[in-house]
This record gives C-alpha cells, structure tokens and sequence, in this order.
C-alpha cells in the first residue's frame, strides 16, 4: 500500500446555504494515478479549490504530504508542492507564453523587493536558470515556436498546454488537474495524456477531475465518485463501472 | 510624476482614486520639514514643524516615505476586498486629507497655505540660470532617478510578479505568488512616489495649498497615465510632458485670440483634454507607447 500524498477528512464547504462539499473524506496515494469523478454540481471543483487553499473549507483537515495544509494561502500549499490547474484556462493575457512559464517558477531571486535591494547582481543570474527551464518545459509540451506569443493569441487547446506547463514550472510533488481534456481535440487530449504519463514516471503525482470516461477507465489506477458533496465509493476502475451505485448516479446504464 | 500611478494602474491594476491625497500629503510633510515652525505674518497663525528646518533632500525623503505609509496604512484593510472598494476608499482619503489641510490651520496654516517652501540648490545656481532653470535640472533629475529604480523593478521577477497579479490575481495565487504583498507593496511605493511628486511640486511653488490636492489633480493624473501608455514607464513621461505642453500652449495661446476666446481657452482646453481621453480609450487603449513585450535572447 502506497503511503497518501493527499488526505481529505471530513471537509466542508458551503457557499450560502448550499452545502458543495459536506463532509467529503478520502487519501490519494503517492504514485498512484488517481480520477474523482461524479455528476456536475458534485463538488468536485470545489473540493480541488479547497485543497489549493483557493477557498479555505469551512470544516475538516486535509493533509498534503503528512502536513496539514488546510486554512493555509495558495502561495504556501504551492510552495509546498502542491499546484492546481484551472478548468477553463486562465492565462496570463497580456503576457508572452514564456513570461507565463517564468511567473510560475519557485523561488525566483528578486520577486521579493528585498532582493532587489540585497543582491540585485544575482537577478540576471537567476533569470537565465528559469529562461533555461521554461524553455526546456516548452519544447517537452510542444509550445516553443510560441515562446514569445501572447498568451491571448494561443488557441483552446495550446491554452490548455499552457495550462499544465504552467503546473510544471513549479517543480511539483503533485499536480491537481481540473479536466485537464475536456473541449480538446482528440489527438491533443492523447498528447497531453503522454505529457502526464511521462512526469508520472518522473515521479510526479496526478489527481485529476475529468468526464471522458474513456480516459479515465483506461489511463486512472484508482477512481474515486463523488456524489452530492461527499464521496459515493471508490475503487480501481473494473469495480467502478459495475458498481451499481455509481451507474445509477452518473454512468448510466 | 505620474509614475507613481503608472506602478499601481499600469503594472498593478490598483485603481487608487486618491492619488492627490498622497501628493498632497508628501507635499505638505516637505513643507513642513523644510520651512521649519513658521508664523504667518498677516495673521499670526502657527504651523507646526520642527523647530530647526530639515534640509531639503531628507525632507523629500521624509515626505516620500510618509504618503508610502499611508497609502500601506489605506491599503492593508482595503486591498484584501474587490477592487472598486480600494478606489473609494482612496478617493475618501484624498478628500480627508484636502480638508484637514485647509481646516488644521494651527497644523497646517489652513486656507492660506504654507509660503517660504525652499527651492534645493539655490546657493549653486550657475551664473545667468534662472531658479527655474536650475529647477528644472533637478525635477529632471529626479524623474530619472525614478524612472531607473522603476524600470529595474518591473524588468526583474518582482515587476513580473505584479503584472501576472494584474492579469489574473486568482490565477498568480494559484500559481504561488503572494497576491496580497504584492500588491501592498507596490501601492506603498507607488503612494511614496507620488508624494515625493508633491515634494517637488511644492518646493517649484514654493508654497503649498489644500485646494492643489483636489480630485480633478488625480483626474489628470489618469489622463497623463492613459494617453502616455499604461504600464510603460516612458510612455507614462512623454504623456507627462505633453499634457503640460498643452496646457501651457493653450495659456500662450491667450495672448494672440480676441479676448472673448481668451476667457474661454480653459474650459475648450478641458473639453479637447476629455475627448482626447475618450478617443484614445476607445481607439488605442494601450496609449502611444504601449507595454513592452519581453523577449530575452533564446538560450537554445
């Protein structure tokens, strides 16, 4: 049994008198590629904008690593290694695709003032380290001939590379993907898949949102449903699709 | 001047509504820390200050780092809620500010303004230069002083930072950066600067008074912005300098138009100002110098 790299305990999130996820509890272990998946409205989204710390949950621990990150600002649980890409992408407008790498990079010298003033020798250094590595994770994600685009220029599905390139400047121990295909061409989708396989080797972990079934059924090693802010069952993928709960919830017959 | 702006609106996406409470601020404090206690002749009253006068740089040091705190001080409850409420409690600010300065007389000389506000240099003057010309070199001087530490700045990860803030605040946070200091900080510089900008204002005067401080100073502050080119230093200098331009040739212009027109020009030239404003939002919203795009050198 793998050890969990991420542990949800009873959270809850509720926005108004709706309760999106009400006492949601599981463990995605390390080194296993982990789906959760349920019908719209299930509190997916919600549950991964929780874990990011992009809204505190109202009640329940969840543990990144063995440390609790609840309650803790975005920066910190990044810092932490732990990062979320978004549905719909949220690029960086008007700023180039190279530029949109190079904010992502941790631990720049002198994105604190501070640094400026200590030891602003040091910048032009560190700036070629992160030039150099944004261009390397560019040329695995395919988007180097559009180094120096705007980021408003890519298409839907260059967006969405940029997305998880973005993911990938941060040196993660664990990548949340909120339907990293979903809108995406199909040979794309099976690029972006590749990209993931390939850093799973690399020992980087995955836990993603997504609908196409086909994809989570072949590629996911472990499937957790959420159903109604909680979670239904989980399981590996065979019992998934037979299980009688979950077919009638939100596979279908 | 309006550089200060250009690192919160530009770079930032901080709509600060008060930028002539902060001028105003920074120009008050130099006032007061360089003309000393002082009594005004015609009516007696007292302003406060020290009782020997600073000298003048540290006293526009002083003055910078003041309106810098309370722009911070503005900004630490405002910046964390939506942007409109950091507009509104800026403008409020400006307001307070205008009115404890025309109303504190015993503080501030009220209505009447403080006079006998030093010029830097005047003892090193070259022969045949004017005080103005002399004052020039230094606001020149002082501009590109800015400008520099502004331009190192945006160009290192902190600038780039900012502008990611700008772009998607929820995306940079997810993305790691500090959203909240970001921000603070770059409001607490760019409200230094702007009352450093009151510092030399005050000090070309030579007095200082509440009604300079009005929000119509903070509109054209925006206009200076906007037409210059929002986030780019340069564009935001040549706007600077063209607005004045204008508003010094329509002043010319008085003395060769009948009278009639002669009283008018102010108003006409506030019009044209605002048409500008609205040509250029609508058709090149980007102003005549827009952002620079960063392309370093490909490594590979």
């Amino acid at each position: 049994m793998a050890t969990p790299i991420l542990e949800v305990r009873d959270v809850v999130k509720t926005f108004g008198g709706i309760r999106a996820v009400d006492g949601c509890s599981f463990a995605v272990r390390s080194g296993v590629f982990t789906a959760l998946i349920g019908p719209n409205g299930a509190g997916k989204s919600t549950l991964f904008n929780a874990i990011a710390g992009l809204h505190a949950p109202d009640a329940g621990e969840i543990r990144f690593d063995g440390k609790r990150v609840d309650g803790l600002p975005p920066h910190a649980i990044v810092a932490r290694g732990l990062i979320k890409t978004f549905q719909i992408p949220r690029e960086l407008r008007n700023m180039t695709v190279l530029e949109n790498l190079m904010v992502a990079a941790p631990r720049v010298t002198g994105e604190r003032l501070f640094d400026l003033v200590r030891r602003p020798f040091d910048i032009r250094k560190g700036e070629a380290e992160v030039i150099r590595k944004a261009e390397e994770v560019l040329g695995e994600i395919g988007l180097r001939h559009l180094r120096d685009e705007y980021a408003r220029n890519l298409s839907g599905g260059q967006k969405k590379l940029l997305e998880l390139a973005r993911a990938l400047m941060a040196d993660p121990k664990l990548v949340l993907l909120d339907e990293p295909v979903a809108g995406v061409n199909p040979v794309l989708a099976q690029k972006i898949l590749e990209i993931i396989e390939g850093l799973r080797k690399k020992g980087v972990d995955f836990f993603l949102i997504e609908h196409d079934m086909d994809v989570v059924m072949r590629r996911c090693e472990w499937i957790i449903v959420m159903h109604q802010g909680r979670r239904l069952v989980e399981g590996a993928p065979e019992e998934i699709r037979r299980n009688p709960a979950v077919i009638d919830s939100y596979l279908g017959g | 001047m309006s550089l200060g702006l250009n690192l919160q609106w530009g770079k930032t996406g901080l709509f600060n509504a008060g930028v002539a409470g902060f001028m105003g601020i920074g120009a008050y404090t130099f006032g007061m820390l360089s003309t000393g206690r002082f009594a005004d002749p015609v009516t007696n009253w007292y302003h406060a200050g020290p009782p020997v006068p600073f000298d003048i740089v540290s006293s526009a040091l002083i003055a910078m780092v003041i309106a810098g705190l309370f722009g911070i001080a503005v900004a630490i409850p405002t910046l964390r809620l939506r942007a409109d409420y950091l507009a509104i409690a800026t403008l409020a600010l400006a307001e307070i500010v205008r009115l404890i300065l025309k109303n504190e007389r015993r503080l501030t000389g009220g209505d009447l303004g403080l006079g006998f506000v030093p010029r830097p240099l005047e003892g090193f003057i070259p022969r045949g230069w004017s005080s103005d010309g002399a004052f020039v070199v230094v606001a020149l001087a002082a501009t590109l002083l800015v400008f520099v530490v502004l331009e190192f700045m945006s160009r290192a990860p902190w600038g780039r930072a900012l502008r990611a803030v700008r772009e998607d605040e929820e995306a940079a946070e997810a993305l790691g950066k500090n959203a909240f200091r970001l921000k603070l900080s770059a409001f607490g510089i760019g409200c230094g600067i702007m009352g450093l900008a009151g510092a030399l204002q005050a000090s070309f005067n030579g007095s200082v008074h509440p009604d300079s401080y009005a929000a119509f100073a903070t509109f054209n502050t925006y206009v200076v912005v906007i037409l210059g080119g929002s986030g780019h230093h340069r564009g935001v200098i040549l706007g600077g300098y063209l607005f004045y331009l204008f508003g010094w040739t329509s002043q010319q212009l008085k003395a060769y138009v009948p009278t009639d027109w002669a009283l008018r020009i102010d108003f006409i030239n506030q019009i044209v100002i605002g048409l500008l404003l609205i040509l250029f939002i609508l058709f090149r919203p980007e102003g005549i110098l827009p952002e620079p795009k960063y392309v370093p050198r490909k490594e590979a």
